[in-house]
């Protein structure tokens, strides 16, 4: 049912070190009535432990759906076809979660207790039925303790720590009554209810205004001390992964395509569509009439499947019959660094040494190839 | 800003949404192709309407065609004698006042084809023949069978300690097809006969040009005033608004079967059929336009705030042009869901209102006349064909839902 | 919550007052009247019917009154509940209804606790079973149970509840229980009739009710809350009934509007079928007789039942679902 190891992918787990999570080479697909969507198609990465991995990509990548694959919830018709998701909790022998089943009891041990997930939209992640103190609880009373008042007393401790005011009325208040940033945080309140392990925080912070959006990281970063969990922080604020994350994966088209700590990803970029979401990104100071560029081409529609490397029908540095026809791997480019590019390794998986694009320059033909965008 | 709408000119405006329109319908009838239960609805229903068109060339006879011979007659069975489907006559027997039929395939004739019988018009256009009869006369019966008939029934009639006994034993001379039925030619009823001996498949037949326009006209009539009212009260608002709302609200707060009965009742029971077809229409749409111009309303008032709107607005046009021309074409692909779905309820109340002897009246037949024979639970368990007019009931109304949802479906996707 | 509760009330009474406006007129508006009929009968019988006589009776009547008038006289007496005398059966309006309107109510709300009963499980179980063999099954029903005139399923049912169960059908009480005064055995009595009723009644509104509980669970199934809850490690059994029945309860309530006025309607026609004693029967031939303080009074009661069953519906909605607030 799920293929344990791809001898084709290299993984994260090539970067040797302590990860509270190793994804490998994961695959989650939609069978819908017009076709099948491969959503995840290969993912690869770990994270820290105590650190923070940022996912960033396009909208429609998978980011998403890796998190929810990992809690392995996601939603019909998805399902998981293969790979390999190992968690290295506290208190808990490592474990390929992908051998559980996603209704068993081992699974739901997992949920809530070892891995939280926090949501986009924090409007509508809480029961709009039932007292935010109801819905900590009920956590808490599956994972911790059985006694109610003892899970009340918990959930009134976790509401303080993420900063809310006046908390114990808070216990008693529906989540209609409150505004979307006192929502994020109730929502961090549950998700951390349990000290877990790991955190999956899907763009947390995306519904929010700067000012809440800036509290809401503070509070996530704190309680990640004190906590000592990961997290897996999916967002499309490059800005926010600047400040929150110690490294980053790029994903593009359900495959990543570069994992790097955070500072050589913006100095030196590897990939070109990391380099490309760069130049995108607009520059405090950088001069007012320069436009932004935007990435050549546009992202092929979710049914096709494209041979070779995913990115190449819009990559400027593409090698013609090479790109197009092969599939590179996710292999390292250094001791902490991997990158999934022809232009960095051969197709044998040997590093490249000619004619690698020195990281972070622009070369003439891909700054010709990369298109401003079309006059408003 | 204002500027900028101003200057969109409303034919533009209106180019634009032609445009959308299209694909918007394009799209509906693509969605609704893939639902096999709504398109199984559709060919249904239009089968049902096509039948009813053709109700009387499909009938052997007049619908009212009293027949005292062949009271309580079964669905007659069709024997294949001969490589043809034949009919036997029947011999007939009264017992426990009671009458019971027997089969004398002795004497059996074949069912014919395309027969000449009892003129009629299909869309004013007259005819004579009919899909099938029988035309040919049996031979006499043979007289030492009754003879023997007529002896067991005397072997079988209880003691004379019953003083009704001599009634239950019949006369020799009625165990025969009756005394007119013997010179004609056997009768098929499909669905057997009614307690005048009436065919009932002919009255089915009949019934459902009532039952299956009635409901639909009722519902048309609704649409429009739904449609009025509701554009009205959505596009002015204010007081209109108020008024008609609650209005609504108080017509929707009283129950829908008593309140039609209350209405049915004030009509003089001797109207002539037309025009009390013509009122229980009216005392349908009563009712039903009401959820009709809630749904317009609120549809309008969505429309209202779009800017192409506020375009035709600024630029001069009528509010009669904006309703006509805007919403009404915007909301028509919402009516038209509504109103499928609001047809079942009209068919069910005909055939309530008719069944309580409310509604259409004999000499009118409709399905739920026809059900007022069934009334009686003694007959129903005698003569449990004289339930059939409940059967293309239900076909209609269940196909009139597998359409509604269907339509419902391809026009919003989205909504539950 | 006070104000919300006055501001109804007010309402309710506005809306009665209109309904009892427009059924006077409905029923008041035809010619001829149960007077008539009665004289008919008199003359019939072979009595003497003098002119004289009928202006008499007429005047008593006020036959002959302007329609303003007639409405009035009837209003106030109705107000300090006086509904009038019946015309066709010579008795005060109220003995006529009394015990019939709480059988009524008491069989619409069998009826209703029965459809809701029925429906939430099956919806629940259709929905989390989607497109399986026994969701196609159950959505087929659902149109059908929809499609069946209830007076049809009525004949069905007894039909087959004489015939199979040897059940006696057109009473509420058998013969040992109908002058005996109330006790549990006479309960127990009561409740082995109404089943039957209760079940034809209910069978529309189980069916619509049914499509909206999938459709809203379907719904709410979709919602991001309904992750969250799995994603704390709740069971799937907790995650549907704890917190997605729960909201997908608050569309079913509204159906409730809906529904209650065809389980009223269910419920006229089928005692009439059945012969129940409740207001269908009675009400039929009250408008058919053109008794008309007796029929403008049974439309009038069940459109008070529906009222008063909107409000608690509003009421109930407001307990399900925090965000609303009664004002
Ligand atoms: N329920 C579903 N049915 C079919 N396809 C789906 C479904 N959910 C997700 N997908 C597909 O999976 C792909 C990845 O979706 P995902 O939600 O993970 O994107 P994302 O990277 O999180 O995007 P965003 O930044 O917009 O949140 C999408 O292209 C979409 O086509
Ligand atoms: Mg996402």
């Amino acid at each position: 049912m799920v293929a344990m190891t791809s001898p084709a992918a290299g993984t994260a787990a090539d970067l040797d070190r302590d990860n509270v999570i190793d994804v490998r080479n994961l695959q989650v697909e939609f069978r819908t009535s017009l076709g099948v969507v491969r959503a995840v198609n290969g993912v690869s990465f770990g994270v820290a432990r105590g650190k923070t991995l940022g996912i960033v990509g396009e909208s429609g990548c998978g980011k998403s759906v890796t998190a929810f694959a990992i809690m392995q919830l996601v939603a019909n018709p998805g399902v998981i076809t293969g790979g390999e998701i190992v968690l290295r909790a506290r208190e808990k022998a490592p474990v390929n979660l992908l051998t559980y089943d996603p209704n068993g009891d081992d699974m739901r041990s997992v949920r809530g207790r070892h891995v939280g997930m926090i949501f986009q939209e924090p409007m509508t992640a809480l029961n709009p039925c039932y007292t935010i103190g109801n819905q900590i609880a009920e956590g808490i009373l599956l994972h911790r303790t059985s006694d109610p008042a003892k899970a009340d007393a918990m959930a009134l401790d976790i509401l303080t720590r993420v900063g809310l005011p006046s908390p114990s009325r808070l216990m008693t208040t529906y989540p209609h009554q409150l505004s979307g940033g006192m929502r994020q945080r109730a929502m961090i309140a549950l998700a951390l209810s349990c000290e877990p392990d790991l955190l999956l925080a899907d763009e947390p912070t995306t519904a929010l205004d700067v000012t809440t959006q800036a509290q809401i990281l503070d509070v996530m970063r704190e309680l990640q001390d004190d906590i000592g969990m990961s997290i897996m922080f999916v967002t499309h604020n490059l800005g926010v992964v600047a400040q929150m994350c110690d490294e980053v994966a790029v994903m593009y088209l359900g495959r990543v395509v570069e994992q790097a700590p955070v500072e050589e990803l913006f100095d030196s970029p590897r990939h070109p569509y990391t380099r490309a979401l760069m130049r995108s990104i607009p520059q405090l100071g950088a001069a007012r009439k320069g436009r932004l560029e935007v990435i050549q081409g546009s992202v092929p529609g979710q049914f096709t499947k494209v041979p070779g490397c995913a990115f190449h029908p819009r990559c400027p540095d593409m090698i013609p019959g090479l790109c197009d026809v092969q599939s590179p791997r996710l292999l390292a480019a250094n001791d902490d660094a991997l990158v999934s590019c022809f232009l960095h390794h051969e197709p044998d998986g040997s590093a490249r040494v000619s004619d690698v694009p020195t990281p972070g320059r622009v070369s003439p033909s891909s700054s010709s190839a990369i298109a401003t965008p079309p006059a408003s | 800003m204002a500027t900028a709408e101003a200057a969109t000119p409303g034919s533009a405006a209106a180019s634009a949404k032609f445009a959308e329109d299209v694909s918007q319908w394009t799209l509906m009838r693509w969605r609704f192709a893939r639902n096999r239960l709504s398109l199984f609805g559709l060919v249904v229903l239009l089968i049902l309407y096509f039948l009813a068109v053709i109700a009387p060339f499909l009938s052997p006879y007049p619908y009212n065609d009293i027949s005292t011979d062949y009271i309580h007659v079964a669905p007659t069975k069709l024997h294949v004698i001969n490589g043809q489907i034949s009919v036997c006559p029947l011999l007939q027997e009264m017992r426990d006042f009671q009458w019971f039929y027997e089969e004398d395939c002795d004497r059996a004739v074949p069912v014919d084809w395309m027969v000449k019988g009892h003129a009629y018009t299909i869309l004013g256009i007259p005819f004579e023949t009919h899909l099938f009869g029988v035309t040919q006369v049996p031979p006499p019966p043979d007289p030492a069978k009754l003879k023997a008939r007529a002896a067991a029934a005397a072997a079988a009639a209880p003691k004379s300690d019953d003083p009704l006994a001599a009634f239950k034993v019949d006369a020799p001379s009625v165990a025969s097809g009756g005394v007119e039925a013997d010179k004609l030619p056997p009768k098929v009823f499909l669905f057997g006969s009614d307690v005048q001996g009436r065919d009932m498949f002919s009255r089915v037949m009949e019934g459902s040009r009532i039952s299956l326009t009635i409901g639909l006209v009722g519902v048309a009539l609704s649409v429009v005033l739904g449609a009025i009212l509701g554009t009205a009260s959505g596009y002015l608002g204010g007081l209109i608004d108020d008024l008609v709302q609650r209005f609504i609200e108080i017509i929707q707060s009283m129950p829908t079967l008593p309140l039609w009965a209350a209405i049915a009742a004030a009509l003089p029971p001797t109207m002539p059929v037309p025009q009390r077809y013509l009122l229980i229409t009216i005392i349908l749409s009563f009712v039903s336009w009401t959820g009709l111009a809630r749904q317009v309303r609120g549809k309008v008032m969505a429309y209202a705030n779009l800017d192409y709107i506020a375009a035709a607005r600024l630029a001069g046009s009528s509010h009669m042009r904006i309703i006509l021309a805007h919403m009404l074409p915007n909301a028509s692909s919402h009516i038209i869901v509504v109103s499928t779905l609001a047809v079942p309820g009209s068919i069910l109340g005909e055939t309530a209102l008719s069944f309580l002897g409310l509604g259409m009246l004999p000499p009118a037949v409709s399905w739920g006349v026809l059900l007022r024979d069934a009334q009686q639970i003694q007959s129903v368990i005698l003569h449990p064909w004289l339930l059939i007019p409940a059967v293309p009931i239900i076909l209609t109304v269940t196909c009139y839902q597998f359409l509604g949802d269907g339509l419902r479906d391809a026009a919003d996707p989205y909504s539950s | 919550m006070v104000t919300f509760l006055i501001r109804r009330l007010l309402f309710m009474v506005v809306t009665i007052v209109f309904i009892s406006l427009i059924s006077f007129v409905l029923i008041e508006l035809p010619p001829g009247s149960a007077l008539d009929a009665k004289i008919q009968q008199f003359r019939a019988r072979g009595l003497n019917v003098t002119s004289d006589v009928v202006k008499g009776l007429e005047e008593r009547y006020g036959v002959n009154d302007p329609l303003y008038k007639k409405y009035w006289k009837w209003a106030s007496n109705a107000v300090v509940g006086d509904f009038g005398q019946s015309f066709f059966l010579d008795q005060p309006v109220n003995t006529l209804i009394g015990s019939r309107i709480w059988f009524s109510i008491g069989m619409s709300t069998a009826a209703l606790l029965f459809a809701w009963c029925v429906a939430i499980p099956v919806g629940v179980y259709s929905a989390t079973h989607r497109n399986t063999m026994p969701d196609y099954v159950i959505t087929v029903l659902q149109f059908v149970g929809v499609a069946i005139p209830e007076f049809l399923l009525a004949i069905v049912l007894m039909f087959i509840a004489s015939w199979y169960f040897g059940v006696e059908v057109g009473v509420l009480f058998s013969r040992e229980y109908r002058d005996a005064p109330w006790s549990l055995g006479k309960l127990m009595d009561l409740l082995s009739h109404l089943w039957l009723p209760v079940i034809v009644i209910g069978t529309h509104s189980t069916s619509w009710l049914t499509r909206v509980m999938r459709a809203n669970l379907l719904d709410v199934m979709g919602q991001q809350y309904v992750q969250t809850a799995r994603s704390k490690g709740l069971g799937e059994r907790v995650v549907i009934w704890k917190h997605a029945v729960r909201n997908a309860l608050h569309p079913l309530i509204m159906a409730l509007g809906g529904t209650l006025p065809a389980l009223i309607s269910g419920e006229v026609i089928v005692s009439i079928v059945l012969n129940l004693p409740t207001t269908g029967p009675l009400y039929v031939q009250a408008l058919i007789n053109k008794d008309m303080y007796l029929a403008i009074t049974f439309l009038l009661f069940l459109s008070v039942l529906l009222v008063v069953g909107n409000l608690l519906a509003d009421m109930a909605l407001a307990w399900v679902d925090p965000r609303v607030r009664l004002e």
